[in-house]
C-alpha cells in the first residue's frame, strides 16, 4: 500500500538546511528561518512545498549574501523576544553591513520580505 | 508565533542607511532594484549624484521628477512658497525647473556683484581724485594777475580784518618780535674804547694812539695786491730796524666808518703790547693787517666784552619810560596793530 508521504510536523527545534546559489548550506533552527517571512512560507510543512518537505530551502543569491540574510534572521529572532526594556543594539548590525554588497542585500532582503 | 518586529527594523531599512551613507560609494541601481526601494537613498543625494544616478538607471527617470521637486523646495524656499501660493504653473519637468532655478540665482549673484563692483570703483575715483598727484605743469594760480578778486562787501571786509588780527594778536609769538633798530644790529659795543686794553703808562710818552676804524670789506681787495710782508705774530719785536714800510701789527677797531687817521711817529717802538705803532707807511698796508688782526683782535676780546655788545639793546629799551606801559591793554588796540 502506497503511503501518502506525510510531512513530518515542524517543530521549532528543527534545522532547516539553505542553499545558496553557488553551493553554500547553511543549517539554521527553524525559527531562526522563520525571520524571513518568504522562506517561513517556503518550509511551511502545512503547504506541500517540496522545500517544506526536504528542509531545504534554496535562495538565488551568492553565499555571501545569503550569509548576511542569516545573520539578520537570528539577530531578529533573538531580540524577538526582548522585553520592553531590554536594548536592542541596533547599531551594531549597521556596522556589520559592508557597503560592497549592500545592495545586492537590499534586493534580496526584499525578496524574503523583511 | 509572531514576530515583534517594530522594534528591530527590517534588513530593507538597514540597507537603505547604509546605501545612503555611501551614496558616494554607489555607481548605478543597476535594472533590479524598484524605485521604492531605492527612494530613501534618492532622497539623501546631492544633485550631482542624482544626475548621474538617474542616467545609469534609466528605469528609474519615470518616478524622480518627485525628487527633484523635493530638491527644488530645499534649496529654493522662497521660489517653493511662490509656487504653494500659486504664482507659478506646475513645471512640466521638475529637473529642468530646478536648473532654471539655479540659473536665476547665479544671474542674481552676477547683477549685486556687479553693483557692489561699480560702487567700489566709483569710490575709488572719488579718492583718487582728490589724491597728491605728480605733475609738470604749475598749478594754476586762485587769481590772474590783471584780474583782481570781486569786490568784497563792508560786512566780508570785516570779517576777514576781524580774523586776520585775530590770528596775530591773540596767538603766542614763537620769537620775540624784531625791534624797531634791528638795522643798526651790532656785535661789538659801540664805545669802542672798552675794546681797547689799556696801554701802560711807559710808552704813553712816546707813542701815540690812534684808533684806525675801517671797513674790512671795503679795503680787502684793494690792498690784496700790494705784497708786503706781513709779520703778523704778536711776539715779534716790532719791527723797529727801520722806517721802512714794514708793516706791524696795528690795532683796529672795525666799527665807525670813518676815515683813517694815523700820526706817523717815529718808529722807536719798544716791543709793547700788540697794538700801537704806526709807521707812516701803514696806511698802504692797513688793509691786509687789517684783514688779520680785526680776527684776532676780535676773538681776544669778543668773549670778554660779549656782554657789553648785547647792552646796547636793552639799554636803549629802558630809556623808554616804564611807566607808560602801565596803561596798555593787554592786547593792541585795534589802530595799533602791527600791519
Amino acid at each position: 500500500m502506497a503511503d501518502v508521504e506525510m510531512t513530518k510536523a515542524a517543530s521549532d527545534d528543527d534545522w532547516v538546511k539553505i542553499v545558496s546559489e553557488d553551493g553554500y548550506s547553511f543549517l539554521v533552527q527553524r525559527k531562526v528561518a522563520n525571520a524571513s517571512e518568504t522562506m517561513q512560507d517556503m518550509l511551511d510543512t502545512s503547504g506541500n512545498y517540496s522545500e517544506a518537505v526536504s528542509r531545504t530551502c534554496p535562495v538565488q543569491q551568492r553565499g555571501v549574501i545569503v550569509e548576511k540574510l542569516l545573520e539578520y534572521m537570528s539577530f531578529k529572532s533573538y531580540y524577538a523576544n526582548a522585553g520592553p526594556k531590554d536594548d536592542i543594539p541596533v547599531g551594531e548590525l549597521m556596522d556589520r553591513i559592508p557597503p560592497e554588497i549592500v545592495l545586492e542585500l537590499l534586493l534580496a532582503a526584499d525578496y524574503q520580505n523583511m | 508565533m509572531a514576530l515583534p518586529d517594530d522594534r528591530v527594523p527590517t534588513l530593507v531599512q538597514y540597507c537603505q542607511r547604509v546605501a545612503a551613507i555611501h551614496v558616494e560609494a554607489i555607481s548605478s541601481f543597476g535594472d533590479e532594484l524598484r524605485y521604492d526601494l531605492v527612494k530613501p537613498i534618492l532622497q539623501r543625494c546631492t544633485v550631482d549624484q542624482l544626475l548621474r544616478l538617474e542616467q545609469a538607471s534609466p528605469h528609474l527617470q519615470k518616478d524622480t521628477p518627485e525628487i527633484w521637486k523635493e530638491l527644488c523646495f530645499r534649496t529654493y524656499p522662497t521660489a517653493a512658497e511662490r509656487y504653494h501660493r500659486g504664482e507659478i504653473p506646475e513645471p512640466e519637468s521638475w529637473k529642468d525647473q530646478y536648473f532654471n532655478l539655479v540659473e536665476e540665482e547665479a544671474r542674481r549673484f552676477e547683477e549685486v556683484g556687479l553693483k557692489i563692483r561699480r560702487q567700489r570703483q566709483e569710490a575709488d575715483e572719488r579718492k583718487k581724485e582728490q589724491e597728491i598727484k605728480i605733475t609738470n605743469q604749475i598749478p594754476q594760480g586762485k587769481r590772474r594777475w590783471g584780474v583782481s578778486a570781486p569786490p568784497k562787501t563792508l560786512f566780508q571786509k570785516t570779517k576777514s580784518e576781524a580774523s586776520k588780527m585775530q590770528k596775530n594778536m591773540y596767538t603766542k609769538p614763537l620769537f620775540p618780535p624784531m625791534p624797531s633798530n634791528g638795522r643798526n644790529f651790532r656785535v661789538l659795543p659801540a664805545d669802542k674804547a672798552v675794546l681797547l686794553p689799556p696801554h701802560s703808562g711807559e710808552t704813553s710818552s712816546r707813542v701815540t694812539v690812534n684808533t684806525v676804524v675801517h671797513r674790512v670789506s671795503a679795503f680787502g681787495p684793494v690792498n690784496s695786491k700790494s705784497s708786503s710782508p706781513m709779520k703778523s705774530s704778536p711776539n715779534s719785536a716790532l719791527s723797529v730796524t727801520s722806517l721802512a714800510p714794514s708793516p706791524s701789527p696795528v690795532l683796529l677797531s672795525p666799527r665807525k666808518p670813518n676815515t683813517v687817521s694815523l700820526t706817523p711817529s717815529p718808529s722807536k717802538s719798544t716791543s709793547s703790547s700788540l697794538s700801537f705803532t704806526g709807521p707812516s707807511s701803514v696806511i698802504t698796508t692797513l688793509g691786509q693787517d687789517a684783514a688779520q688782526s680785526p680776527p684776532k683782535k676780535r676773538r681776544l676780546t669778543s668773549p670778554e666784552h660779549s656782554s657789553p655788545g648785547s647792552d646796547p639793546r636793552p639799554s636803549r629799551s629802558l630809556k623808554r619810560d616804564p611807566m607808560a606801559s602801565l596803561f596798555l591793554p593787554k592786547h593792541r588796540a585795534y589802530s595799533q596793530r602791527i600791519s
